[in-house]
């Protein structure tokens, strides 16, 4: 069977930011949804932590509980249609009987709230922007991984 | 020796290290000795965070013994108290590094999943993300204390890192190069008993015996005078071009004047 792409939309904030999470530390922060699409940011430092994976892995857990609601719901999408398909086909034949059992229950979609919650910082080293929950203002730029200080914006 | 370190220079060892420190914790199963030993190569060499293993590591633990009674699903023992916790999980992955077939060897059983991947990513989780995490804040904090246009001085000398920010006093010390003093030393021995083989008058080799002992000892010491240094490796230079095509001299000569380069 061939892979099947689902394609699903992430939330931007009132700001144009989507939330990601750490991997390592679990902590979350926001990049503009510009930096997110762009290709060139094939990986990712976290803020907090400093650590650094390719930026697929930086994704909320939110975010994944979507996608495998998707993914969970397009299987059972299947399932449902295949025994239905069965049942049909085998309706009127004598020796074989089709008894089908309920029906897969589908999920309740996810839906994400973009909570702003964090305080927007530039970022002197790359000159953008990222939102994160800092106690200082020290951090690691999520694109250099420089050590670096951000300065509150507005 | 004194090495000078900016911002830009701190940055690229504080990268590095966060990026195979990554690299170990994201670890495929199948890789994690390589990456293990990519790890605690660059930590090892690398006198700004060997300064603080070194600072920390100063109880020893049977490793061995460690990972032998240790129950199935159970995790190591490891230290409360901060500076035995470091000199566990280092000597820890350290005897792995060198006695182990692969990384699954300290990580079995560590999570309850049934593959070796969820044993690794637990042990991961558990363990070495302790150790470098402890690196991650020592960084943070020197980089904090470098200040806006900070410097930090990282001076090997006498088999000491010292750290010392723009002009202020020199406040940490550890042993940074022992094993290359070690080494010098060792290789000082060897060649004190291959000159006895040369054709020059007793005289001589006593002369240039002493000069490599001054030299040996200015290197163990605060301030290495560089004259005395150079000095010495003319002596061994002379005495190795005597030596050349006898009982090794001459390989030995040269691998002293390697070490002592390095401290002019």
């Amino acid at each position: 069977m061939s892979d099947k792409t689902i394609h699903f939309s992430i939330p931007l904030d009132d700001d144009g930011f989507v939330t990601l999470q750490c991997p390592f530390c679990n902590k979350h922060f926001k990049i503009s949804g510009e930096d997110a699409e762009d290709e060139t940011n094939f990986e990712l430092f976290c803020p907090y932590c400093g650590l650094v994976t390719e930026s697929n892995n930086f994704l909320s857990d939110e975010v994944k509980e979507k996608a495998l609601r998707l993914a969970e719901n397009y299987l059972y999408e299947m399932l449902n249609g295949f025994a239905d398909n069965i049942d049909k086909l085998f309706k009127k034949n004598d020796f074989i009987k089709v008894k089908k059992s309920s029906k897969f229950e589908m999920n309740s979609p996810k839906i994400i709230i973009e909570s702003d919650n964090m305080e927007t910082y530039k970022l002197p080293c790359c000159e953008r922007k990222i939102k994160a929950s800092l106690i200082d203002d020290n951090m690691y730029c999520p694109f250099c991984g420089g050590e670096t200080y951000g300065n509150l914006d507005g | 020796m004194e090495i000078s370190m900016d911002k830009k220079e701190f940055q690229l060892v504080s990268v590095e290290f966060r990026r195979l420190a990554s690299r170990l914790l994201k670890t495929d199963f199948k890789d994690g000795l390589e990456n293990l030993k990519r790890f605690l190569s660059y930590i090892e060499n690398t006198p700004l965070i060997w300064e603080f293993i070194q600072e920390h590591n100063t109880t020893t633990f049977d490793i061995e013994k460690e990972i032998k009674e240790r129950e199935m699903y159970e995790g190591y023992n490891i230290p409360l108290e901060k500076s035995q916790e470091i000199a566990y999980i280092y000597q820890l992955l350290k005897y792995c590094a060198e006695n182990c077939r692969d990384y699954w060897s300290i990580c079995a059983y560590y999570g309850n999943g049934r593959k070796y991947q969820d044993h690794v990513d637990a042990f991961n989780n558990r363990v070495v993300s302790a150790f470098v995490s402890h690196i991650e804040v020592y960084l943070r904090g020197k980089w904090i204390e470098m200040g806006d246009k900070g410097e930090i001085q990282i001076n090997v000398n006498g088999g000491q890192v010292a750290i010392a920010q723009g002009q202020g006093t020199v406040y940490a010390t550890q042993n940074n190069n022992y094993g290359q003093v070690q080494d010098l030393k060792a290789l000082a021995e060897k060649f004190y008993k291959l000159i006895e083989a040369l054709d020059i008058d007793q005289e001589a080799k006593e002369d240039t015996k002493e000069i490599v002992e001054v030299a040996v000892a200015e290197v163990v010491s605060d301030k290495p005078k560089r004259s005395i240094i150079k000095h010495a490796i003319e002596k061994i230079e002379y005495a190795g071009k005597l030596g050349a095509g006898l009982n090794g001299l001459n390989t030995v000569a040269t691998q002293i004047i390697e070490h002592l380069q390095k401290f002019l």
